[in-house]
């Protein structure tokens, strides 16, 4: 089918079907001037319904065809057209130009500076029992038990369906992209149309309109000739003279030929339709459909127009109510979520827990949540992640909905199984959180009520005709790959569920932060108490390694010198008394004893092995001068850390190496009391094969006298402590297969030490 | 036998007074002739090659240390026996000086017994009297013996730790590494570290 043979349905788009200048044939209309009263259009066909030829009562003034006292009734009546209106018929009687009486049924309204009257055969008594009180009370009744949306179209379907005896009613809905789903459906007829989905282009805009602002339209017989409406210069008043009447709330207006067509097509006859309008949109449609002309009295057609407004108010309560009853669980949900969050529980698994009711909601298949760099998928998601990042622009005040993802980002076919359309929330402004819905496609989710057959059939004269089952091809072909939209009761749940979940969201970033940020605050502490407990372990077991050195040494002479004497009396061949010799022995087993008791004293107390890993000296170094400023008492101390950020992490153990940087900051710190400049220098340099720091300060400088001993225990220089912090130093540094030294400076004195680089195992 | 062919002397390196001035005592006592050097330095300025003597040295020594001494001396082609005396918190060093070469190690405090075993040992080389050297056979015979726990310990003492260090290594108490030791020591019918070290050191 090539595009110029194309049935364009869109082209009634531009009709002006309330400027057609004709009516139906089953009524006859006369307009006045809304001000003179002077009758200025009347349809062709007025000598059949009121008596008079439309020459006769052209330019006269209305009382001369219905008489003074109907005419004065006129002055009073509302005529103003009222959405949704409900046709009030005024049985009018009045006498013909040959005395006898005409009885007809009269549809008044007032429109654009006119006042249209529309007559009608007036019904036969006696009155039908749609008339009745009680029958019409009885059948209301049936439509107001009715509970849910489908309960109530089926009644509204076969209650209507009761009242025409039409061969067919069909509730149509409209979708918010205005393509119509019949939802119910009363027929005499085998086949069915129920469940089958129908193009926008199948009612055109104007058309569209129309069924807002006149709900009930009805066409006896689809092909009964027009009826021409000529104004009083004898012209025809359609959309191309001078003076078109506007029909727009006429009942009789002349049925469009694009329409006629359309619904020669599908072999209708008389149709009638009644629109349902909610909230002043219109929602759906009651199309009913005779396959022959079937003329409808005008009190079955007022009950029906009854019907059919009942069943609108009742499905505004119904949208109202099952809107409310979504808010309402998207509300409970939020609400739990919150108050679980709040209770400590983490929002990413409160999400998955909820998903599949949350998924039921709002009519989804599949949910992918992004939130804090982690991604949980639930029920139908694509194998291939996708990319929402242009999704991301569709957002409007964090939400993002569509029925067709493909048109927005780039999927493969799986992807666009899973993923025909999709609802995107965002979670934080960064766009790092995010939850996303997928729907599938209609092709999926769509109960389809039988196959589309073809599109369009050529009758015997060579015109082509549309089915509607072509129709509902056309409208699935449209639908390929797209899936339902998400109307607006799902994009409030939406916008309920978002707004939670972003406030949630952030909640718990900023609990995140701040337990990260005690974290971090509690191994700063911990590493400073480990700092000092190993200070003070050190100090300890260096005391007691020099204790034991020191102690040996006496106890070494003591034992040496007993035995020496034992020896010197021999060899002078004095016969040592047995008692003195015992006791002699004695002695030197009490200094074996000592040393014995100073070895075990030491092995108690001794460091362990050192915890060594590749550390970064740069980081050590501030540490280990911080701790050392925290006890600082120098008011005027300029201190520079001068960090060398290329230097190559060496293998120590950072609270050993920590204690050294410590305790050289400390004496430097002390040295400089009394100075007039206080700076404190440490620095950190690569050299080949090891990483070598100093400390220099400007105080006292070490003396000759002391500069021997320095590193040896017991020899101090400061008045505080025992003096064994710098044999620490070096006592750690060794173990680390490294070297301290110091040298002399201009001012002050520069302590080094050096940790070897192992070359193969940088980190 | 000249009376002379068997005297040598003994250079007593040791920066603690009290402690170089009673092993000279002690070693005089015995009719040995003691040198005594304050320190290493010292040493070096008195030191007569001509003169048939071995080395008693402290490892701990301010200025240059014992072991920078050994290493001196090795460097200088001087073969002099040193001793090795040391205090029990330099074993690992000890251990090293033992690897340099030093031919025994005592540490202090040190009983009588102790010291003239040293000194016999070093005086031995002084006149070919090498130390009974036990057979590779032998020595691979007692190591069979050794449970493997016992050769891990072994293992750990030859690299000169401390019971403590190889308690908290094998995850035992130090009184187990105590046990282990002693049984080594029977096992390998070794008196000490010097004599594991020159069996499988």
């Amino acid at each position: 089918m090539s595009d110029a043979d194309q049935v364009d349905l869109t082209a009634c788009d531009q009709e002006p079907i309330h400027l057609i200048g004709a009516v139906q044939l089953h009524g006859a209309l006369i307009a006045i001037d809304a001000k003179t009263h002077n009758i200025d259009y009347v349809s062709e066909n007025t000598e059949h319904f009121v008596g008079f030829t439309p020459e006769m009562i052209l330019g006269k003034p209305l009382s001369y065809l219905i008489g003074e006292e109907n005419s004065a009734r006129v002055q009073k009546m509302s005529l103003q057209p009222s959405t949704p209106e409900l046709l009030k018929p005024w049985f009018i009687s009045f006498e013909r130009p040959d005395g006898t009486t005409i009885n007809a049924e009269c549809l008044p309204h007032g429109n654009d500076g006119h006042v249209i009257f529309e007559f009608f055969e007036p019904e036969p008594t006696p009155a039908p029992m749609w008339e009745d009180e009680l029958s019409r009370q009885a059948v209301i009744s049936e439509l107001l038990k009715t509970g849910d949306l489908n309960d109530l179209a089926d009644a509204s379907a076969r209650l209507i369906r009761d009242v025409i005896g039409f061969d067919r009613v069909m509730i149509y809905k409209f979708a918010e992209d205005k393509h119509g789903e019949v939802i119910a459906e009363s027929t005499n007829r085998d086949d069915s149309f129920l469940g089958m989905h129908y193009p926008a282009s199948d009612i055109p805009d104007p058309a569209r309109r129309h069924f807002t602002l006149n709900v009930m339209r009805s066409i006896p017989d689809i092909n009964s000739a027009r009826v021409p409406i000529v104004s009083r210069s004898g012209q025809i008043a359609d959309a191309d003279s001078a003076a078109p009447l506007d029909l727009t709330f006429s009942k009789l207006r002349a049925v469009a030929p694009m329409h006629v067509q359309y619904l020669n097509n599908m072999g209708v006859g008389a149709s009638m339709s009644i629109s349902l309008v909610t909230n002043n949109e219109l929602w759906g449609l009651v199309a009913c459909h005779h396959y022959s002309k079937r003329i409808i009295s005008s009190s079955r057609l007022r009950f029906a127009e009854l019907l059919g407004s009942t069943t609108s108010t009742l499905l505004q309560n119904l949208e109202n109510t099952a809107q409310l009853r979504t808010g309402i669980q998207a509300e409970k949900i939020a609400f739990y979520i919150e108050q679980q969050v709040r209770s400590g529980r983490a929002l990413r698994d409160l999400i998955e827990e909820q998903a599949s009711k949350i998924m039921t909601l709002i009519d989804v298949q599949g949910m992918c949540l992004v939130l804090g760099g982690e991604v949980l998928h639930v029920g139908k998601v694509p194998k291939e992640p996708l990319d929402f990042t242009f999704f991301f622009d569709e957002l409007k005040e964090g939400i993002a909905t569509t029925d067709h993802l493909p048109s927005i980002i780039t999927m493969d076919e799986n992807q666009k199984e899973c993923a025909a359309g999709a609802a995107l929330l965002d979670l934080s402004d960064d766009g790092e959180d995010y939850l996303v819905f997928l729907r599938q496609s209609y092709d999926q989710t769509i109960n389809w009520a039988g196959k589309p057959e073809k599109i369009e059939t050529i009758d015997e004269n060579g015109i082509k005709r549309l089915s509607p089952r072509g129709s509902f091809a056309l409208w699935s072909q449209e639908r390929r790959g797209r899936s339902k939209p998400f109307d607006e009761i799902i994009r409030d749940a939406l916008r309920i569920l978002r707004r939670a979940l972003f406030a949630l969201n952030s909640l718990e970033r900023k609990r995140i932060a701040l337990r990260a940020q005690k974290q971090a605050e509690a191994e700063e502490i911990r590493l400073r108490h480990a700092l000092l407990d190993a200070a003070r372990a050190n100090s300890l077991g260096e005391l007691a390694s020099a204790i034991a050195h020191e102690l040996n040494q006496p106890l070494s002479a003591i034992a040496n010198y007993v035995s020496a004497c034992r020896q010197e009396l021999r060899n002078a061949n004095v016969t040592i008394p047995e008692r003195a010799g015992v006791l002699i022995e004695d002695a030197v087993v009490e200094t074996e004893r000592a040393g014995d008791l100073v070895r075990r004293i030491r092995d108690f107390i001794t460091r362990g092995d050192l915890n060594t890993e590749y550390i970064d000296l740069n980081k050590v170094i501030q540490q280990g001068v911080d701790l050392a400023l925290v006890t600082c008492q120098l008011p005027n101390l300029k201190v520079n850390v001068r960090q060398d950020l290329t230097i190559s992490k060496v293998l120590a153990d950072p609270v050993q190496i920590g204690q050294v940087i410590l305790n050289l900051a400390r004496n430097s710190i002390t040295a400089m009391k009394h100075s007039d400049d206080q700076i404190l220098t440490i620095s950190v340099a690569q050299q080949t094969g090891f990483v070598q720091v100093s400390v220099s300060d400007s105080g006292s400088g070490i003396p000759a006298n002391v500069a021997k001993y320095i590193f040896e225990p017991f020899h101090t220089s400061t008045t505080k402590g025992m003096g064994i912090g710098l044999s620490l130093c070096r006592s750690i540094i060794e173990a680390h297969s490294g070297k301290i030294w110091f040298e002399p400076s201009q001012s002050g004195a520069i302590f080094f030490f050096q940790l070897p680089i192992l070359e193969n195992e940088n980190g | 036998m000249d009376k002379d062919a068997d005297k040598f002397s003994i250079y007593v390196v040791e920066d603690d007074d009290a402690v170089s001035k009673s092993l000279c005592a002690l070693l005089t006592a015995h009719g040995f002739e003691t040198i005594a050097c304050t320190s290493a330095e010292q040493f070096l300025d008195h030191y007569d090659p001509a003169k048939k003597a071995f080395m008693m040295l402290d490892l701990r020594l301010q200025g240059m240390s014992g072991l920078q001494l050994q290493t001196h001396l090795n460097a200088l082609n001087v073969k002099i026996p040193i001793v090795v005396v040391t205090g029990h918190g330099d074993v690992p060093v000890a251990v090293q000086a033992m690897r340099a070469g030093a031919v025994d190690f005592i540490e202090k405090p040190a009983n009588e017994d102790r010291i003239l075993k040293a000194v016999e040992t070093a005086s031995g080389l002084l006149f070919n009297k090498r130390p009974a050297i036990v057979s590779k056979k032998i020595v691979a015979d007692r190591l069979e013996k050794l449970t493997d726990r016992e050769r891990e310990v072994l293992h750990h003492l030859l690299l000169g730790k401390l019971n403590k260090e190889i308690a908290s290594e094998l995850d035992v108490s130090q009184r187990t590494v105590e046990g282990h030791r002693s049984r080594i020591r029977n096992k390998m019918q070794a008196r000490g570290i010097a004599d594991l070290i020159r069996m499988v050191g």
